[in-house]
């Protein structure tokens, strides 16, 4: 059976096929909800995997969202981003309600040490922001990608459809025009 | 990650806003697969990135997509969490969709063989007619559109019941006057 008619046949509740399909993408699915939440700081067990792969499912079969796949041989990336959207949707929940429970409201104290580097940080983000502002949005995609999803240039080029050198140049050229701007600032030790 | 490094992932962070989570504004997951599929127009390529450039919530999306789309294996997951997600599926919706109808067609095709039996053996002609008509109620209660028919009359009925309830005694014998009148 093809995909095209697995997830016909899911779309119809075919039990036969849903069994199918939940052994052969239940990996996937799983694997998407761990790589999520890795790449988070959220604090999880197990029993929240459970949930999430629960909820991935059931809204695939009862919210009927197998409809909205146009392409049944993108499916594999179309389900991370599922489960992936999912991940996101319990996080928010459960850090929203983790908050509820112990906003106590105390704000640390005040140091002048403190109170001095955090104006010089500030300073420096600044001028990064300012340098980051004159980029498009296809260099801030790239760096975004390489700094977060620490993905490599060949992984750049492929999700951005945009030559590898054309990636690496770009990377260096970002890095290199910050350095300049803080080197004009008198900022120094980036070099 | 040298310094310079950490000092853009930081402004970046601060431009990005830190939106956690899907905006109205973000695109849904089939359009960011045909970007990722280079599916889109210049156009509609040039709308995205300006989104994504400023929305770490699809461009995460999108490179767990990617990952994905590549990846041929995946590590293996507890067994439990397989059968579970198996029996969320609705019992009785499984392979039982069709017989209602086979059913229901049965009971029409008895109808018109009992009425065409009628007329082909008049000294049969009353009991093929009884037959027939017996199966033809069975019919129109097994069909989904005579249940709904057989609602609708049920309810036309009770409504029509219940709007003679309520019409003030006042108003009822002003109609009754009325109508000798």
């Amino acid at each position: 059976m093809d995909e095209q008619e697995l997830i016909r046949r899911c779309i119809e509740k075919d039990k036969p096929a849903w069994d199918i399909f939940v052994g052969k993408y239940g990996r996937l699915i799983y694997w998407a909800i761990h790589k999520r939440l890795a790449a988070s700081s959220f604090a999880y067990d197990d029993g929240d995997v459970q949930t999430i792969f629960q909820e991935v499912f059931l809204s695939l079969i009862e919210g009927e969202k197998l409809k909205q796949l146009k392409d049944a041989r993108a499916i594999a990336g179309w389900l991370a981003m599922v489960a992936s959207h999912k991940t996101v949707d319990f996080m928010r929940q459960k850090i929203s309600r983790d908050k509820h429970f112990s906003d106590t409201g105390d704000a640390p104290p005040v140091n002048d040490e403190n109170y001095k580097q955090e104006l010089i940080a500030n300073d420096l983000v600044n001028i990064v922001k300012m340098v980051i502002e004159t980029f498009s949005p296809k260099e801030k995609i790239i760096l975004h990608l390489n700094l977060f999803g620490e993905k490599t240039h060949v992984e750049i080029a492929g999700i951005t459809a945009i030559p590898v050198n054309t990636v690496s140049t770009i990377i260096a050229r970002a890095k290199e025009k910050l350095k300049t701007e803080l080197a004009k600032k008198g900022i120094e030790g980036y070099n | 990650m040298d310094r310079i490094e950490q000092l853009l992932k930081k402004g970046l962070k601060e431009t990005h806003g830190g939106k956690a989570g899907k905006t109205p504004l973000c695109p849904d997951e089939t359009i960011l697969l045909d970007y990722l599929g280079q599916k889109l127009d210049k156009y509609e390529r040039e709308t995205i990135e300006n989104h994504l450039s400023a929305c770490d919530f699809c461009l995460s999306q999108l490179s767990i997509a990617y990952e994905a789309s590549r990846q041929k294996d995946f590590a293996p997951m507890p067994k439990n969490l397989a059968s579970r997600a198996k029996t969320l599926f609705p019992a009785s919706q499984g392979g039982k969709k069709d017989k209602p109808k086979t059913k229901e067609k049965l009971f029409l095709a008895a109808t018109i063989f009992c009425f065409i039996l009628s007329f082909l053996i008049p000294r049969y002609f009353m009991q093929c007619l009884a037959a027939g008509l017996i199966l033809g109620i069975r019919w129109a209660l097994e069909s989904e559109g005579g249940r709904t028919l057989i609602m609708v009359l049920g309810s036309l009925r009770k409504h029509s019941s219940d709007a003679d309830e309520a019409t003030p005694p006042r108003l009822k014998n002003h109609i009754d006057s009325k109508q000798r009148h």
